[in-house]
């Protein structure tokens, strides 16, 4: 199993770890929802260098995103990310991705030469080998552009909370992090380190994702946990926090049998040029002519449950309306902010407005579920990523 | 992690707390520690006649659900009213407050065939 280069220190604080994506991760550190609480109150740290980091650059690199993204990546500045998905050519989801545009002053190494056309793309773990290859297939197809996997020379740690800007600023020596936009990115020297800083996250909550040599990741992990005060999160923590903010996760709200109409993620596809997967979508109807609008609805869509009980629905668990099957349950969790259990499911669209009834039949036990929309609440930044 | 020595314990990791013909059945520190933040407890009926290694609820963390399974035979006579509001109970206090259902047995010998607190602990050494 592939491990972090801050693995030690996990196993110092008493990690659980567990396997994810080939990588030894921490769970938790002690109590998922003790984590999940103290980042929508105070400050939390993640370790997340086992998410994907390629570098795309040269003077393709727009056209060569263009193709393989359905953002608009010729609209996005320099110093500036978004959300992105890659789709394939039957316009279901291979992965959701931030894609950064890297420029003067924000290259991955100071050493390089600056390139206008410079960008890094973050892709899940078990992603980012086949983001990784589509990628380079196009790119030997004849593009005048390079695709560089940084995963294992960069390390990757997502600060995040309400207090995240307090804690980052203590530490910045040239500049304020705390200035950086939603989805900017910047270069900064934390704790003597030269990292790039982006204002994003998967909490729902205000943040930062750091990414600095993995060399660096123990020194900026023990400044942000030790001195800032930030509490060790693992991915347990994480999947709270990004259920409760209506996030979608690769292999339950988002696969490659899913459209992004059907995940709610339309607005993402904002590319105006001819991607990967956008003749598919529209032959299903999901475009319409004048195209980036959404014509045909589509069939199931994803929407919140919220469960009269604590207990916890669980992937794939039947979604019924007076007894007959309408949906299957994407995830399921326990939110400590809420004091509830929530799950995600895609149904029926007939059934999918907020306030309906529906019920949940888990192993040994069915109650009653109403429909909610997502995210389950105003989070600071859930509602923002969308910008 | 504690193992009183006055419990007896089955694979299962259930604790038995003897007082007669009746025992009081939770699940032991070891079993909390694995599942970390219980958030949904299901028990039985007061009444509910129970055999030895019949479930008798469910316990759920965030991240799985495990069935709870009777170490005796005989009716439940008490049921800990406290757990389904307050599940935490049973990681912060497993032995005393995380007490689960309390069963008049019918065979008080069934306890014999559980393991002791240092048998136990040998058990879960070896997990």
């Amino acid at each position: 199993m592939r491990r972090t280069a801050i693995f030690d220190l996990h196993i110092g604080l008493g990690a659980r770890m567990t396997e994810f994506a080939g990588w030894e991760m921490p769970l938790h550190y002690g109590s998922i929802l003790s984590e999940a609480r103290a980042v929508r109150s105070g400050v939390g740290v993640f370790d997340v260098s086992h998410m994907g980091r390629l570098l795309v650059r040269g003077e393709d690199a727009v056209k060569v995103l263009a193709r393989e993204t359905v953002n608009n990546v010729a609209g996005l500045a320099v110093g500036r990310g978004h959300y992105t998905l890659m789709l394939n050519e039957a316009g279901g989801i291979v992965d959701d991705l931030v894609l950064f545009r890297l420029g003067e002053g924000v290259l991955a190494n100071e050493q390089e030469p600056t390139e206008r056309q410079n960008f890094l793309l973050v892709a899940n773990a078990v992603n980012t080998h086949r983001v990784l290859e589509r990628l380079e297939k196009h790119v030997s197809a004849g593009a005048s552009a390079e695709v560089r996997e940084q995963t294992e020379v960069l390390g990757m740690l997502a600060l995040q909370g309400p207090r995240a800007v307090e804690v980052l600023s203590a530490y910045t020596q040239d500049g304020d992090p705390g200035s950086l936009a939603r989805f900017g990115i910047g270069r900064f020297k934390v704790g003597g380190v030269s990292c790039l800083v982006s204002r994003t996250g998967y909490t729902g909550e205000d943040g930062f994702e750091l990414i600095c040599e993995a060399r660096s990741l123990p020194s900026i992990w023990n400044l942000l946990v030790r001195d800032g005060g930030a509490v060790p999160c693992g991915l347990g923590a994480r999947d709270v926090l990004r259920i409760e903010a209506g996030y979608p996760l690769y292999g339950h709200e988002i696969s490659d049998e899913i459209t992004p109409f059907e995940a709610g993620l339309g607005w993402v596809l904002k590319n105006t040029e001819e991607y990967v997967g956008k003749e598919a979508l529209r032959r299903m109807g999901f475009l319409s002519q004048a195209e980036g609008v959404q014509a045909a609805l589509p069939k199931r869509r994803l929407v919140g449950l919220l469960p009269e009980t604590r207990s916890v629905p669980r992937q794939n668990d039947a979604v019924e309306r007076e007894g007959q099957v309408v949906g299957k349950v994407a995830s399921g969790t326990f939110s400590p902010n809420l004091n509830r259990s929530l799950a995600t499911a895609f149904v029926d669209a007939e059934f999918a407005k907020p306030g309906e009834e529906l019920s949940i039949r888990s192993v040994g036990r069915t109650q009653k579920a109403r429909v909610s929309a997502l995210p389950f609440a105003d989070f600071p930044a859930a509602k923002r990523r969308k910008e | 992690m504690e193992f009183p020595e006055d419990l007896r314990y089955s694979k299962d990791h259930e604790w038995v707390r003897v007082d007669g013909d009746r025992a009081t059945i939770g699940i032991s520190d070891y079993a909390q520690d694995n599942l970390q933040d219980v958030v949904f407890i299901d028990l039985p009926e007061v009444g509910r006649q129970l055999q030895q290694g019949d479930i008798f609820g469910s316990i759920e963390s965030v991240k799985a659900v495990s069935d709870l399974i009777s170490p005796v035979s005989g009716e439940v006579i008490a049921v800990n009213e406290e757990l389904p509001d307050a599940p935490e109970i049973v990681n912060q206090d497993p032995y005393v407050g995380g007490w689960m259902i309390v069963v008049q047995m019918d065979d008080p010998s069934e306890v014999e065939e559980l393991m002791t607190a240092e048998q136990y602990r040998e058990y879960v050494e070896e997990l």
